[in-house]
């Protein structure tokens, strides 16, 4: 047996942590275009805030391709994959593989805006682009997209000393990610941190000579420096795509429920996998760092030839200590984003706004299908086992919205649903003497 | 967790401590250990029963339960928590006064003086009533004028003790507030302590240095022994001795009041090892008291056969008759347990029962003016199982008596250090230093190293405090002079320092008051009552340090040079 | 694998395990009263909650809060199995606060650290339980029912 696994973030190496943990040695290839190993692109903003250094951006050991008797090609790009031959074509060589794994990721998108090509124009996905954005010389930057990376790029550049704008052509921020109230309060701490944030304006243009000068929007222009990207992502299908993978109607690869794609013995997972979406009840495209590890882990494991159901993906967002207001969602946001399936379909939004805290829950059939909690996060998790398996909890939305909201609160649900549950994870949670 | 590994430094209740566990029988030790971990929100002060919504807490490491029902926070827990203590601890005062005088009231004794007993009684009547607005009776101007300021001169009961006791339970006083109701009633139990020894003498007659013997060599092999133990109505007390030496029946006592002129009860062991003297299969009768009574003694009582009276119960026996009742059953008892009994043939002499008579404060002043004696320290305390049994007491007072400081001792501490000789004078050249030595050859005859002033419910060294600030004119923060409680136990003892407080006595107490969960209660007793008595009452936070370094730590704060203190992080020496 | 059971018959809703937690593993001192005087205060790892229930980490064998995390700080000690927080990593975006299904990871914004249940790995045993008055906290084997075919 000899594995070939395509990309080294967090699918790739949950892969290989999986094939380990099951007792399979065999030989592993793993292949990335990124030169740097094992570095966390959701750490990168740290690395440009000067928060954290190169070598704490790691999410594992240096010596983890060793102790885990993986052959790394870093830097190197896969050209192709003859699925007949089970090859792939890397570098100057073939390599045969018995068991592939796409984890090739996602591209950041560069919208086609008049001067994009400029100098000091960039997106921030790769430790390439961190480590551009990090030395270039800057006074005034532009960071257009206020999803996660741009948000936190933005601060990042503000306490590097920048003069930071924050630029989103949607009305709010993190459009993707909070409801308009939740985004409110966390712009409101963007702003007190000292960026300035302009929503529902969108960027037409760049202008100045070889280098960027001046980002020009519908109603102003903003000198600046230096532009950031954060529009969003894209699946990273080329491969696949020339390998005559199946893609799905959203553009990713289309895979089963252990992580297959279209081809046999080729695997994929992380943010270029369509999976199906717990939260939505339709596939999606969930890039995220969580999913693309448990998928990883679910390809890894049948891979090794162990059975493993992917039961499913849900977004899950965190606004950690570096904003300075705990936040979190998970899920859909707004009960707008619901899709309905059927005319009897109920949906609900359950808001509690105290001083300092949000909460919501949107609810589909009495089931949680999203959920924003900002201020007092602690328990959210709890949360994320009655979305995951989608029960009811239309008996305790009191407790689910309270400030005491603990797990005793759930277990009477798990109790009435434990056949939602396998054998395993059920014992898990009731394995605490209750 | 700390589990004591020693209990104890006297050898003889060591000795039964293997006794007891052969035979299954637990002990003081034994319960505490079971006892372990004790709640750390009782221990910090940070609980509340006061009604039947809670039981609370306020938490220290979460948000969610930091405040009471009722909106307590972690100062008002530690305030209250410490003036729940003094309120217990002064009624307890109130109460022996109290039933002293009502047993002198129907009791047929012929008193000594009885105008002098009429005048106290009468005082006391008032203290127990509302009493009068604006009275500390008797106290020096210098103390009583400085507590009216603060509002704290202790008027009567019901405005004392029953105002206090509504704070537990509602409003929203600040906690310096709380404290200083606390030293409100600390002070009305004072005035009852003064009371109550001015009545003892009055019908008994004045106490004198007394020469007795101490430890468990007091109970008697050949005739029946009678144990009395804890607070027991000194009348009842008086005509039991009477009636016992007519009869030829031994009576020894543990933690109660030792000379009832012109009687002795010898005290055949200390507080803390009250159990012990069961297992000698010596005590035929106990007679228990309430205070300083373990209920334990019930359960170690029917072990070794030994029947039990309580005279302070509801249908309590006819007071006429009772003590016949107990010799009559005593002697029953004894001679159906024959003489099969282990007596440790271990007795110490103690010279007892000091006054002002006896201590003429100029004659202090003079020796610390001379600098004969470097200093005061009031030693007190009963005894706790935190401790290992007498070790800190005797440590730190040894160390005193060595850099010549005049130890004045009071109620279970005298009989503590008398089981070790610090009362018997011919050992006063050993423990003493020249200085000290010399100031107590001064004052007569046979002058054991410590100085014993008897119960605190007897009021002697109130009666000497004041006569040294009448005769100094000075306020005693002036003086080198400090308290210390190095074992202390009881509600009582809690009250008993606030008076030494009150009177300019910077005060040391171990174990700490479960106030330490609120940083701001702690700061009250050093900063706040510095500010108002001249003295404070450091709250010992630490929970392992040396008896040595304690004692070093008073020594400094009385500026004694050469003393052993404490730095953080290890012992420093003091250059000597 | 052990695992540490709470019996809820005995279980009086007490605190102390939070205490002594938040003093033993959490302060600097270990003292309590010095504790409570600390800043940042101390955070328990346990939490007493609902009907009278002490509830840790339980050290999921599947563990949400390791495939969570970003960067590899919600570690696994090889030998004992025990989940625990690799501090100096941790970068306090609370991911693993978000997907714990018991609630139990404590976001420190003081500290800027996820903080959660180690129990005492490397104190041998854990303080909750050697500190629990009815002893309803007990270490005990747990049956390796999730182990994959």
């Amino acid at each position: 047996m000899r594995y070939i696994i395509v990309g080294g973030s967090a699918a790739a190496i949950s892969a290989v942590e999986a094939i380990r943990t099951s007792g399979d040695r065999a030989d592993i290839d793993l292949f990335t275009d990124e030169a740097t190993p094992l570095f966390s692109r959701v750490l990168l903003p740290y690395y440009v805030a000067q928060q954290l250094s190169k070598p704490l951006l790691s999410f594992r050991s240096a010596d983890f391709f060793e102790t885990s008797q993986v052959t790394p090609h870093l830097g190197v790009k896969v050209e192709g994959i003859d699925p007949e031959q089970k090859t792939i074509t890397a570098g100057d060589g073939n390599f045969s593989y018995d068991r592939l794994l796409l984890a090739t990721g996602s591209d950041p998108i560069v919208p086609a805006i008049e001067g994009v090509e400029k100098q000091g124009i960039s997106t921030l996905k790769t430790m390439a682009d961190a480590e551009q954005i990090y030395q270039y010389p800057a006074k005034k930057a532009v960071v257009i997209g206020a999803g996660s990376i741009g948000v936190e790029a933005a601060i990042s550049l503000k306490k590097r000393g920048l003069k930071v704008t924050l630029l989103e052509q949607l009305g709010q921020l993190l459009p993707t990610v909070f409801d308009e109230e939740s985004a409110a309060i966390i712009r409101q701490r963007v702003e007190e941190i000292g960026v300035e944030v302009i929503t529902g304006e969108k960027a037409l243009r760049f202008e100045g000579g070889q280098k960027v000068e001046r980002v020009v929007t519908d109603t102003r222009v903003i000198p600046c420096d230096l532009v950031v990207f954060s529009v969003g992502v894209r699946p990273a299908v080329a491969l696949a795509r020339s390998a005559g993978i199946k893609l799905g109607s959203l553009g990713g690869i289309q895979v089963d429920k252990t992580m297959r794609t279209s081809v046999e013995d080729i695997y994929a997972a992380g943010d270029v996998a369509e999976t199906y979406d717990l939260a939505r009840g339709t596939n999606f495209i969930n890039a995220i760092w969580p999913c693309a590890f448990e998928q990883g882990q679910v390809a890894g494991l049948n891979m090794a030839g162990k059975r493993e159901v992917y039961e499913g993906s849900y977004r899950r967002n965190s606004i950690g200590n570096f904003i300075g207001i705990p936040a979190i969602s998970m899920g859909l946001t707004r009960v707008e984003s619901c899709a309905r399936e059927s005319a009897t379909d109920e949906f609900r939004e359950v808001k509690r706004r105290t001083k300092g805290a949000y909460r919501k829950l949107i609810l589909k059939n009495g089931r949680i299908v999203g959920a924003v909690f900002v201020g007092k996060t602690q328990k959210a998790g709890i949360l994320s086992v009655l979305l995951r398996k989608q029960i009811d909890v239309s008996s305790a939305i009191g407790a689910l919205m309270g400030d005491n909201l603990n797990f005793m609160d759930i277990l009477p649900l798990i109790r009435r649903n434990a056949d939602c549950f396998t054998e395993a994870e059920y014992k898990e949670l009731m394995d605490t003497g209750l | 967790m700390e589990f004591i590994q020693r209990k104890t430094v006297d050898q003889v209740v060591e000795s039964y401590l293997a006794k007891a566990a052969e035979e299954g029988l637990p002990l003081t030790w034994d319960r505490f250990e079971g006892q372990l971990p004790e709640c750390g929100f009782c221990e910090t002060g940070l609980s509340c029963r006061d009604c039947l919504q809670g039981p609370c807490i306020s938490n220290p490491f979460r948000e969610s339960n930091k405040v009471g029902i009722c909106g307590k926070d972690r100062d008002d827990l530690a305030a209250q928590s410490f003036l729940r203590l003094t309120l217990k601890g002064a009624i307890s005062y109130l109460d022996q006064a109290a039933e002293f005088s009502r047993s002198l009231a129907s009791g047929n004794l012929k008193a000594n003086d009885q105008a002098q007993l009429n005048a106290a009684r009468g005082d006391l009547e008032r203290l127990l009533g509302g009493g009068e607005s604006g009275r500390s009776p008797g106290f020096p101007p210098l103390l009583a004028d400085n507590w009216q300021g603060l509002g704290i001169g202790p008027e009567g009961t019901t405005r004392d003790i029953f105002r206090a006791f509504q704070m537990l339970e509602g409003g929203t006083q600040e906690a310096e507030e709380l404290i200083l109701r606390g030293f409100k009633a600390a002070l009305l139990a004072c005035g009852a302590a003064r009371l109550q020894g001015r009545m003892k003498k009055a019908a008994f007659g004045y106490t004198v240095p007394t020469a007795i013997d101490v430890n468990f060599g007091v109970l008697r092999q050949d005739c029946a022994n009678v144990l009395l133990v804890g607070n027991i109505s000194p009348l009842l007390k008086r005509n039991l001795l009477a009636a016992a030496k007519a009869r030829k029946i031994n009576v020894a006592g543990v933690a109660t009041d030792i000379l009832l002129p012109p009687y002795v009860v010898s005290p055949a062991t200390t507080f803390a090892s009250q159990e012990i003297p069961f297992l000698t299969g010596a005590v035929d009768l106990a007679v228990v008291g309430d205070q300083q009574a373990n209920p334990s003694l019930a359960a170690i009582a029917k072990a070794s056969g030994t029947p039990l009276i309580n005279p302070g119960s509801l249908n309590g026996a006819d007071p006429a008759g009772l003590v016949e009742t107990i010799l009559d059953k005593a002697e029953k008892s004894f001679a159906l347990r024959g003489e099969k009994r282990e007596i440790p043939e271990v007795v110490e002499t103690a010279v007892v029962g000091f006054s002002e008579a006896q201590l003429p404060a100029a004659g202090i002043i003079a020796g610390l003016a001379e600098g004969k004696i470097k200093g005061i320290v009031i030693v007190s305390g009963s005894g706790n199982v935190k401790f290992i049994q007498d070790r800190p007491t005797v440590i730190m007072v040894e160390e005193f008596l060595k850099r010549d400081i005049l130890c004045l001792s009071v109620g279970e501490a005298s009989v503590t250090l008398a089981k070790y000789g610090f009362l018997n004078p011919a050992e006063r050249e050993k423990h003493c230093g020249a200085g000290l030595f010399n100031f107590l050859s001064g004052l007569g005859r046979d002058i054991p190293s410590v100085i014993d002033l008897g119960r605190s419910e007897n009021g002697a060294i109130i009666e000497l405090l004041g006569a040294l600030i009448k005769t100094g004119e000075k306020p005693l923060s002036a003086y080198p002079i400090a308290a210390c409680f190095p074992e202390a136990n009881r509600n009582s003892e809690v009250v008993e320092a606030l008076w030494y407080v009150a009177h300019g006595i910077t005060t040391y107490f171990w174990p700490a008051f479960p106030v330490t969960g609120s940083p701001k209660v702690v700061s009250i007793f050093d900063h706040f009552l510095k500010e108002k008595f001249g003295a404070s009452l450091p709250i010992q936070t630490e929970k392992k340090v040396e008896p040595l370094d304690k004692a070093g730590r008073i020594l400094s704060f009385l500026k004694v040079e050469g003393a052993r203190i404490i730095t953080k992080g290890g012992h420093v020496w003091e250059k000597n | 694998m052990k695992v540490l059971m709470v019996d809820k018959e005995k279980c009086t809703g007490c605190h102390q395990c939070e205490l002594w937690c938040a003093t033993e593993i959490g302060s600097e001192s270990k003292e309590l009263y010095s504790a409570i005087n600390e800043e940042p205060r101390g955070i328990p790892r346990v939490f007493v909650e609902g009907k009278r229930f002490a509830l840790q980490c339980r050290h999921c064998d599947d563990a949400p809060c390791m495939s969570a995390c970003p960067n590899g700080t919600m570690r696994r000690d090889p030998d004992t199995g025990l989940i625990y927080v690799h501090e100096p990593t941790c970068i306090a975006c609370w991911m693993c606060v978000m997907v714990c299904p018991f609630g139990i990871i404590e976001p420190s914004p003081a500290l800027k650290v996820a903080v959660k249940c180690d129990r005492c790995r490397n104190m041998g045993y854990p303080i909750c339980a050697e500190m629990c008055p009815t002893q309803a906290l007990s270490l005990r084997d747990r049956l390796d029912y999730r182990k994959k075919d």
